[in-house]
């Protein structure tokens, strides 16, 4: 193989896969960059750590095809070093030789035929999505996913695209996060995300401005951004039917501001149980009272004005719940519905853009009795 | 206290004597031997040497320099119920001296050839009376240094019955050399020696302090691995020491407990000794200890057993407590020397600080010499004479001593003292341990100012979990986690048994749950604590592992929170992000005794720079 290409260019690409690489693998090959030179096609990148990997494009002067794999580490940290001008490659199956001026650099190849393959996914395009409403949809969601390995379904981030609706939902059983987004998407499909492919797809996605393509078969879910591609492995479900546990009509509902609620929850937290983190909120005419104790460091409480003129109600919660859900809201207002001090109390912005919309529902910490 | 000048042997008054535990008292031949080692120390000596010839029954005989026994009352001493220690009744619910029944003298000689030689101090001349199977002799003159000789010969000679059960005379010597050891420890400031058929078996000089008896008894190094006790709570005071968790053995013979001085088996001081020690011994074994507790005389019954090696306290709850706590302390407070490797306290310094050396009355224990030391006050010094503590209310909270223990502790591994206060705070600051890392998804490796602390992850995690859900359990029903979406879970028949029975602490727990149809529950709520993990399976998880320890029987909370932190705690293997290692570390420091998990197996491991110096050959340099 032989080509040339800017040194910036080049590093771009690079810069889009080498995430992906693992620091320490088992297997040594995923610890190499596969460099793919085609006449036509240009340049192509890929890196895997077999859960996740990413493939990036890009034109170059591609005099005689080939493919190289070499150590994506040490190719990367000299490329980033090499001043910005032409560099030309020239390889083979034993390795990868870069000059860039009077420079020459050696790279040993790795059994090209080691590299994992990556799975088929047709070519068609599904689902288009801007990505600034990709990345909330994520943002909003991603943080409500569980840590308990032995619920791997809960770990990972729901997508369900719907004929008008695309959704993402998060949930670790004690909370829940459901992101929707109105489109006509006239396509129907299922996806249970790992966060590790969502984190990827939040850095390859932040500096990229045209549209992001969803699409997938039963096991992998594909994202391409113009000349990059991100494939992910999804996690074993079924994801668990969410629909049905959230209320669908909670009669007590209370607006409050949305910074004065953040604002008291912080104080408030740090005289909360730390394993716990319980707040006791009390609703009352027109007023949300906020209140913690901490077994031997102290106590707090705190007023807030509410919209409010239902029935006196107390309710505890994980107070880092709500904390964690309202960084994720918009807009200045939050609209809260409860029913009763045992089932789930659900949250949304109350002023929302008109074809977004954002569900949250968070179960209480049953108070002791005297409540 | 007491007053030391001799009273004189009197008859007890009738109603007196019938208040006396009642019984055979010489059952057997290191019985006589205890109480004349009794009246030893009652009589102020400072040097006791007992010896033996072929056997404890044979010949047995005892020497001291104490204050001896007035030419008038020698016949009186053998009489029974004469006594110089007490002489009303009110007395008897405030003994301080070791005897004060006036029976020992009387029942030896009733079933031996008992020679009893005296001289008073400041005597010229001494005196002796032979009396054999009750039978009193005439008094003779004799001759001998102030003190008194008491020797038994041919002890059961007319008792046959009991002469024939008599245990061999190696087991009897055995236990012999254990029970003057044990006098050796409360009294250091005598000195003892024990000859058998001319050949001394032990010589120890009068020693400054208890720290001292014990390295003459049991040699330097042990007495390296001890952790001093000390405290003080109310009225009662308990020092000592202990031994460090590897000296835990099955059964009690490394145990010596003492009440007001005497030597007592009290299964219920034994407990408090264990449970102070938390869960750092397993169960079927028992911590090394000296210790000495001193409750004012009138809070005690010894007049409970004729041999009075049973004691009763009126504040059992309390000195419970008191030694639980006291022994507590003293654990965490060594920390560093216990769990830290093989480090001295670099908190410390040197080895094991010396026990207190001042007396309840604050006279300061002088420097032995031999026969120059008040038996009396040595002996005052560490059990703090009855009388000397009874009165002070000296009432310092053990409670309030913890986070000094807790500083003590982290600044021995140069933890940050803030270390403790981050946690909780949303999005607080980081707290001060200056980088974490997972080792192996197993170990989290954090600097410390003065080394490297090695944490076991699920180890940990267990111990947090284990006293949180303690902490519910005893508290207050507290509230759960409310569930998304509910779990049913079917039990096995056995199970399902075991969850009726249990089903309170369940709900004190946090957990929501109720019987569903026959053989399953239903689960709508768990308890609310940090990163447990299995919460759908975790009910089960736990009756299962409850099931298999057989909780059933010894129904006891902890076990249950043991099973309950076992199941949920992180596993090793799970990856933590930085904020959760943080989290880990800092709540472990909070919880009440980090270094171990509810298995007594540690959760974290110290190596100081000092032990890497030394490993890279750096010596004590940097
Ligand atoms: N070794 C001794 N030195 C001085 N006095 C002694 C000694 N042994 C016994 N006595 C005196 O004899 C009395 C009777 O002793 P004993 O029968 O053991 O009864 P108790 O010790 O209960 O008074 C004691 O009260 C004490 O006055
Ligand atoms: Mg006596």
């Amino acid at each position: 193989m032989k080509f040339t290409l800017m040194q910036s260019d080049l590093q771009k690409a690079l810069h889009l896969v080498v995430s992906v690489v693992p620091t320490k693998s088992t297997l040594p090959i995923l610890e190499t960059v596969l460099l793919d030179a085609q006449p036509k096609g240009g340049l192509t990148l890929t890196a895997t750590d077999l859960d996740i990997s990413v493939r990036a494009q890009h034109g170059a002067d591609v005099k005689e095809g080939g493919r190289v794999a070499v150590s994506a580490r040490r190719f990367f940290d000299v490329v980033r070093e090499l001043p910005e001008q032409e560099v030309a490659l020239e390889g083979d199956e034993s390795g990868l030789t870069l000059s860039c001026g009077s420079g020459r650099y050696r790279f040993v190849g790795a059994t090209v035929e080691d590299f994992p393959s990556l799975p088929e996914i047709a070519a068609e395009r599904e689902v288009g999505l801007d990505p600034r409403k990709l990345e909330r949809l994520i943002r909003r969601t991603l943080y409500a996913v569980s840590t308990d390995e032995t619920r791997p379904e809960l770990t990972g981030v729901f997508l369900e695209v719907r004929e008008q609706e695309l959704r993402m939902v998060a949930t670790n059983g004690h909370r829940l996060a459901r992101a929707g987004l109105q489109g006509n998407f006239n396509s129907k499909r299922e996806m249970l995300l790992p966060p590790k492919a969502l984190n990827q797809l939040l850095r390859l996605m932040s500096d990229f401005e045209g549209e992001v393509d969803v699409s997938g078969t039963k096991n992998y879910a594909r994202f391409v951004l113009g000349e990059t591609q991100l494939y992910s492995r999804m996690l074993e479900g079924p994801f668990p039917d969410y629909d049905r546990v959230i209320p669908k009509s909670n009669p007590l509902q209370a607006i409050i501001r949305r910074n004065d609620l953040i604002a008291s929850l912080r104080r408030i937290l740090v005289l909360s149980d730390s394993q716990t983190r319980q707040v006791r909120m009390v609703l009352d005419d027109k007023q949300l009272r906020v209140l913690a104790e901490y077994q031997g460091a102290g106590e707090a409480s705190e007023e807030i004005p509410v919209e409010y003129e239902g029935e006196k109600l107390t309710i505890g919660y994980n107070g880092g719940y709500l904390l964690e859900m309202l960084k994720t809201f918009d807009g200045e207002r939050v609209e809260m519905r409860f029913q009763s001090e045992v089932s789930a109390g659900t949250f949304q912005p109350a002023d929302e853009e008109p074809e977004e919309s954002l569900l949250c529902l968070i179960m209480p910490l049953r108070l002791p009795e005297a409540g | 206290m007491p007053e030391t000048e001799a009273q004189k042997i009197q008859r007890l008054p009738h109603e007196v004597v019938g208040r006396i535990a009642a019984g055979e008292m010489i059952t057997r031949p290191t019985a006589a031997l205890k109480e004349l080692l009794e009246n030893a120390l009652d009589a102020e000596a400072t040097r006791i040497r007992i010896d033996v010839r072929e056997a404890l029954d044979r010949h047995l005989e005892i020497q001291d320099d104490g204050r001896g026994i007035p030419r008038a009352e020698l016949a009186l001493a053998l009489e029974r119920y004469a006594t110089s220690k007490i002489s009303r009744e009110e007395d008897l619910l405030r003994v301080s001296t070791l005897g004060f029944r006036g029976e020992a003298l009387a029942s030896i000689a009733e079933i031996s050839h008992l020679t009893l030689i005296s001289r008073c101090r400041g005597s010229e001349d001494a005196w002796q009376l032979r009396a054999s199977g009750g039978q009193t002799g005439a008094l003779e003159a004799a001759a001998r240094a102030p003190g008194t000789t008491v020797r038994v010969e041919e002890l059961f000679f007319n008792t046959p019955v009991r002469k024939r059960f008599l245990k061999s005379p190696a087991a009897e010597l055995r236990l012999a050399r254990a029970t003057v050891t044990a006098f050796a420890v409360a009294a250091p400031g005598i000195a003892w020696a024990f000859f058998q058929d001319g050949k001394p078996l032990f010589e120890w000089a009068a020693a400054p302090d208890l720290r001292a008896r014990l390295i003459e008894i049991h040699g330097a190094r042990l007495v390296e691995g001890l952790l001093p006790v000390e405290a003080r709570e109310g009225g009662v005071a308990v020092r000592g020491f202990v031994g460090v968790p590897e000296l835990a053995r099955a059964g009690r013979y490394h145990q010596t407990l003492f009440v007001n001085g005497r030597a007592v088996a009290s299964p219920y001081l034994a407990q408090a000794l264990r449970q102070g020690f938390g869960d750092l011994i397993p169960g079927h074994q028992n911590p090394w200890a000296v210790l000495f507790v001193t409750v004012p005389p009138d809070r005690l019954d010894v007049n409970l057993h004729p041999t009075k090696q049973e004691v009763r306290f009126l504040d059992e709850r309390m000195v419970f407590g008191c030694v639980q706590r006291a022994v507590h302390q003293a654990v965490a407070k060594l920390l560093p020397r216990l769990f830290l490797g093989t480090e001295r306290s670099p908190a410390t310094g040197s080895s094991a600080p010396a026990p207190p050396r001042q007396s309840s009355a604050g006279a300061p224990a002088r420097p032995a010499r031999w026969g120059a030391i008040d038996g009396r006050e040595a002996t005052a010094a560490f059990y703090g004479t009855a009388a000397g503590s009874g009165e002070g209310i000296l009432g310092e909270s053990p409670k309030r001593a913890a986070p000094e223990d807790a500083e003590a502790f982290q600044e021995a591994m140069g933890l940050q003292g803030p270390l403790t206060d981050t946690a909780g705070a949303g999005g607080g600051s980081p707290p001060d341990l200056v980088s974490l890392w997972q080792l192996h998804n197993r170990y989290v490796l954090a600097q410390t100012r003065k080394g490297l602390l090695i944490i076991d992850q699920h180890a940990a995690h267990e111990r947090i979990l284990y006293e949180q859900i303690l902490a519910r359990m005893q508290r207050e029903p507290a509230g759960g986690q409310q569930l998304l979406f509910p779990v049913v879970q079917e039990l096995t028949e056995p199970e399902s048994r075991l969850f009726g029975e249990i089903k309170g602490s369940l709900l004190r727990m946090g957990f929501d749950v109720e019987e569903f149809g026959e053989e399953s529950v239903v689960v709508r709520g768990v308890p609310p604590l940090w990163r447990a993990r299995s919460e759908a399976s975790l009910l089960r998880d736990l009756l299962a592992e409850a099931e298999e320890t057989g909780l059933r029987e010894g129904e006891t909370l902890e076990g249950l929170a043991r099973a309950f932190a076992c199941r949920a705690a992180i596993k090793s293997g799970t990856p933590l992000s930085m904020e959760e290692m943080n989290r880990l570390v800092d709540e472990l420091f909070r919880t009440a005794m980090p270094h171990g998990d509810p298995h007594g197996r540690p959760t974290f491991v110290f190596v100081s720079l000092l032990e890497l110096n030394r490993r890279f050959g750096r010596g004590g340099s940097e």
